[in-house]
């Protein structure tokens, strides 16, 4: 019985974004911005329904029509996609309340500029629930061709959510976005092609009961991670990330820089954990670690450098991508610590996800009361906008890895990870990025907590907004007291074991 | 029973809970904030004697929180962390009280007593964390819970201060991260235990064990102001009197000698210690701190200054003693933990209420304070003579079982040490008495006390005098069983086991 509904509900999970997003496009702003958050709510118990019912029952397939694969699609249910749908459900709730005092008029604007903001709104609800659709199909989907279209209505809906704002910068980033994602989609699709030429399936799980390894495999295998590394924003191809989340409302920032990253990483994952398993070269999960390290080293100098806000905690983005991508050096090729690799960089993506949604719908509030988010200009945010200066701080804790925080949990794994295998020089690397991500965060903190200059006005902002990203900082701390929650449901039908987790020697 | 395993948690709960509460209370609503802090610091109080009495009683009290892959949040209370869970309770109902009336008419008092609510709730999960996971995890709280506090004031001055701050107890939050994971690679997620329990790791890892000891050293040093790690207490002084007061003798430098403890005890267990002889290091680091430290206090002229850096060397009494191998100097290594605190939050009192009162913060101003304000200076004169240790204020007890300590173990350097530092205390405290009592002030005519002063006198005044006599009580009647000395006995006892 609860197979049924799991797998009713999965389908669900998919349909209703996309229904939900061409409602709100037909019904114009105001009855759309109901139904968007109506529909985040009903996402989020649907899924948590499947959550329990992955639980209770473990993994589930699904062939969608009653056509199963090789013919149809299947829907594929384990702990990594139930772990990724739930939290960007979450996240997705979240961002959909915040988004609803956002796009409202606000009160002491000019007309005009409440228009525009009027204009922005009728057209996020719709592209927003496209890209959540988009991540759902992508997080459910066991065909990689079913999965390249999922990347693409992600991907397109993102480009033109960046693009909403209209203004140059935003126009420009926009178009900058798409050239590269779309060239990674187009890689990512050759190694499909490449796959598909040679052993005639689409499904995940079929092609890892025939993939040998091989010219053929080692080409496309090449192809569809530097497609995805592409669109991960992984050093050195991450030029296009800071601007494009940076110049982007806040709700679509923090949509990119807390989900959508976390999409493409995950199928990275996926596929070179589950799919690709017997093929990959431990050496090819080495080359994704130095990158990683430069990211972590260089995103974080950037972030140090930035003069505004929303940019540094884009750059921030670009750093905490190369500790996700750690997992791979630490976990290719070692049988020790694997647990704590794969629970480690995921665990890490999750509570970035949600850190870094917190942080820039904080950003976007400041924007808002302020019209601006020049750093050096905040001084005495922290007397006037207490609740948001403590959500940053909360999210803050979370990007710098000070307990109790999802971050801190992510790293202390990827730690310890790295000292089983052995693999010292990363250790201390996350170490020094936690160091760094604590200069830049502190180094905005600092500034608010300095008395304030008499006499400047700022907007109200909006309770809603506010709750929202305080509610948000709360789940990335939540993830640091409650653990074992996501580190059971990872579990479920996962690739690597999770040894016992005394030390090894003793 | 059931109950009872839950009383260290709701230890941590008043203190943190009120924290919270009182950040969502109005600015204005002074009253509600004091009703809610002093209650909740009197019922702090009342369950840790509740705790107190059971655990002489031999229960055993240990609240276990799993947190991932085997990693709990253990809280639980032995005789050490009651010790230090005693202090902070009943210290942080004195410094409130204090705060209270410090703070009258100033801004952002509910984020300033919110703050100040968690970062004592930081202590107490110190004090109470049953492994060393659930320490870093409080101490790196306590590293953001003081952060406001030293900032509090918004200056220029109070900001770059709490850079310095940050850059030195994140970086040692950092080196203590990476080597409680190196550990934990070890020997797993290691509960303390009385006498430690590292001692069964294979020989072929001990060169690791090592240098992990190290490091964890290193990492709790920075809090405790082992010189070099020392250069962020002086300058954090620009905090107001009461968080300089709680800093020095509870929150931030104790936790750092705490962990200290923690770790050569009942991490690694003295006996291990010992056979891999890496305490003759520690001891030698601590009398450098304590020499060091006198000396520059020495050249201080502002009082705070001045007792910062005395601080920087007291706290090394406490390692001193840890690392001086044998019973009786740990004695006087942990109860100095106590009496230090104490003393030292005494002295902050009075610095504080000679700028409130007189708009005196320079030593060199000080001269004939002691007739206008007599209890202000009774009470600062009798810390002052407890740090240098004159019989029978509670100083001279810690420093009388340091000294035969060492002589039991015939460690003669260390005696040295003592009487060089005793002298130097008296060097840098002597001159200040003398000026506040003897000497008069000729250039500058009395101009009375502020109204911000006879206002709150009663706030201001009464946390120092109990404290002072605290201090004299503590070395009297140190002979009786619920001394602090008496209870350090009774931990030594189970730290050697005999």
């Amino acid at each position: 019985m609860t197979q049924i509904i799991a797998s009713h509900a999965s389908v669900w999970t998919i349909m209703l974004p996309f229904l939900s997003g061409v409602l709100c496009f037909m019904a114009g702003r105001r009855i759309g911005t109901l139904i968007g958050v109506v529909t985040a709510f009903i996402l989020t118990i649907l899924t948590l329904n499947l959550g329990v019912s992955v639980f209770q029952s473990g993994p589930s397939r699904y062939a969608i029509g009653g056509w199963s694969s090789p013919l149809g699609i299947d829907i594929h249910l384990d702990g990594l996609s139930v772990l990724m749908l739930g939290f960007t459900a979450i996240v997705g709730t979240c961002i959909s309340m915040y988004a609803f005092g956002y796009f409202k008029d606000r009160k002491g604007l000019k007309k005009e500029k409440n228009k525009h903001y009027a204009k922005m709104g009728t057209y996020f609800w719709p592209l927003w629930f496209f890209a959540w659709g988009g991540l759902n199909v992508l997080f459910l989907s066991s065909d990689i061709f079913n999965i390249y279209v999922a990347l693409e209505i992600v991907s397109f809906s993102a480009i033109a959510l960046v693009a909403l704002k209209g203004s140059v910068d935003a126009l420009l980033s926009a178009t900058r976005y798409f050239f590269l994602t779309l060239l990674g989609s187009l890689v990512y699709l050759f190694g499909v092609g490449f796959l598909y030429s040679a052993y005639g399936v689409l499904d995940l799980g079929l092609l890892e009961t025939v993939i040998r390894p091989g010219m053929i495999s080692t080409v496309a295998i090449t192809l569809m991670t530097l497609g995805l590394i592409i669109k991960t924003a992984l050093f050195p191809i991450h030029f296009w990330l800071p601007p494009a989340h940076a110049n982007a409302p806040a709700p679509v920032s923090a949509i990119l820089s807390g989900l959508v990253v976390m999409g493409s990483f995950y199928l990275l994952v996926r596929l070179w954990f589950e799919t690709f398993t017997g093929v990959i070269m431990p050496v090819a999960g080495q080359l994704l670690g130095v990158l990683g390290a430069i990211a972590i080293l260089g995103g974080a100098l950037q972030a140090l450098r930035q003069s505004r806000l929303k940019m540094m905690l884009a750059y921030s983005t670009v750093a905490q991508i190369g500790y996700m991508f750690l997992l791979f050096p630490l976990l290719a090729g070692n049988s020790i610590g694997q647990g704590f690799a794969w629970g480690g960089g995921i665990y890490f993506s999750i509570s970035h996800a949600c850190a870094k949604a917190a942080a820039f719908m904080v950003a976007g509030s400041i924007m808002y009361a302020l019209g601006h988010d020049r750093i050096k200009d905040f001084r005495g945010l922290a007397q006037r906008f207490p609740i948001g200066v403590f959500a940053f701080a909360l999210a803050g804790m979370s990007l710098m890895g000070l307990p109790p925080s999802g971050g801190f949990i992510g790293k202390w794994m990827l730690l310890k990870a790295a000292m089983l295998t052995g693999q010292w020089w990363y250790a201390l690397l996350i170490v020094a990025g936690s160091i760094l991500a604590a200069c830049y965060i502190f180094r905005v903190l600092e500034i608010t907590l300095k008395a304030a200059n008499p006499g400047e006005k700022a907007l109200h902002i909006p309770l809603r907004m506010q709750l929202s990203s305080l509610a948000m900082s709360f789940f990335a701390i939540l993830l640091g007291l409650a653990a074992t929650i996501p580190l059971e449901i990872l579990k479920i039908d996962s690739p690597v074991f999770f040894q016992s987790m005394e030390g090894f020697i003793k | 029973m059931i109950m009872s395993n839950w009383l260290p948690l709701f230890i941590l709960m008043t203190s943190f809970l009120t924290g919270i509460a009182i950040f969502f209370l109005r600015e204005e609503n002074h009253s509600t904030r004091s009703f809610l802090n002093i209650f909740n610091a009197v019922l702090k109080i009342f369950l840790v004697g509740l705790l107190m009495w059971g655990v002489f009683n031999g229960h055993v009290y240990e609240f276990r929180f799993p947190l991932f892959l085997g990693f709990d949040i253990v809280l639980n209370a032995d005789s050490l962390s009651l010790l230090f869970v005693c202090l902070s309770a009943i210290l942080w109902l004195l410094t409130t009280i204090y705060a209270i009336g410090y703070l009258k008419g100033t801004s952002n008092q509910s984020r300033f007593f919110g703050f100040f609510s968690l970062c004592v709730s930081a202590t107490t999960g110190i004090a109470l964390a049953g492994n060393l996971f659930t320490l870093l995890v409080f101490y790196e709280f306590l590293t953001l819970t003081t952060y406001p506090l030293v900032v509090h004031k918004g200056t220029k001055e109070a900001v770059k201060a709490g850079r310095v701050y940050l850059m030195y107890t994140l970086l040692g939050g950092a080196v203590l991260f990476f080597a409680m994971v190196w550990l934990s690679s070890l020997a797993g997620p290691a509960d303390f235990t009385e006498r430690g329990i590292l001692s069964s790791v294979a020989t072929e890892y001990h060169p690791q064990i090592i240098i992990i000891f190290f490091l964890l050293i290193l990492g709790f040093g920075v809090k405790a102001a082992l010189v070099p790690l020392h250069g962020w207490l002086p300058k954090a002084m620009v905090a107001p009197a009461p968080v300089s007061a709680l800093l020095h003798a509870v929150a931030v430098v104790k936790a750092g000698a705490f962990g200290i403890i923690r770790v050569v005890y009942d991490l690694y267990g003295i006996e291990f210690c010992q056979q891999l002889k890496i305490l003759q290091g520690l001891a030698i680091m601590a009398a450098i701190t304590i020499i060091y430290g006198s000396i520059r206090a020495l050249f201080q002229d502002d009082l705070k200054r001045r007792l910062a850096y005395s601080t920087v060397s007291q706290v090394s009494y406490i390692i001193l003693g840890v690392a001086a191998i044998g019973p009786i100097a740990t004695i006087g290594g942990i109860v100095h933990l106590v009496h230090q605190g104490i003393m030292k939050i005494t002295l902050f009192f009075c610095a504080g209420n000679l700028a409130e009162g007189m708009n005196i913060s320079r030593i060199s101003e000080m001269n004939g304070v002691g007739r206008h304000m007599p209890w202000t200076m009774g009470a600062f004169t009798i810390a002052a003579l407890g740090m240098i240790g004159v019989p029978p204020m509670a100083g001279f007890i810690s420093k009388w079982y340091l000294g035969m300590g060492a002589l039991q173990s015939s460690q003669l350097w260390i005696v040295l040490v003592l009487l060089l530092s005793s002298l130097l205390n008296a060097a840098y405290f002597l001159p200040i008495i003398y000026a506040a009592w003897f000497k008069d002030s000729k250039e500058v005519s009395f101009q009375g006390l502020t109204t911000k002063w006879t206002q709150n006198r009663r706030y201001l005044l009464y946390p120092p005098l109990v404290t002072a006599g605290l201090t004299l009580l503590m070395g009297i009647f140190a002979g009786l069983p619920f001394s602090p000395l008496g209870w350090v006995k009774l931990i030594t006892l189970r730290e050697y086991g005999h």
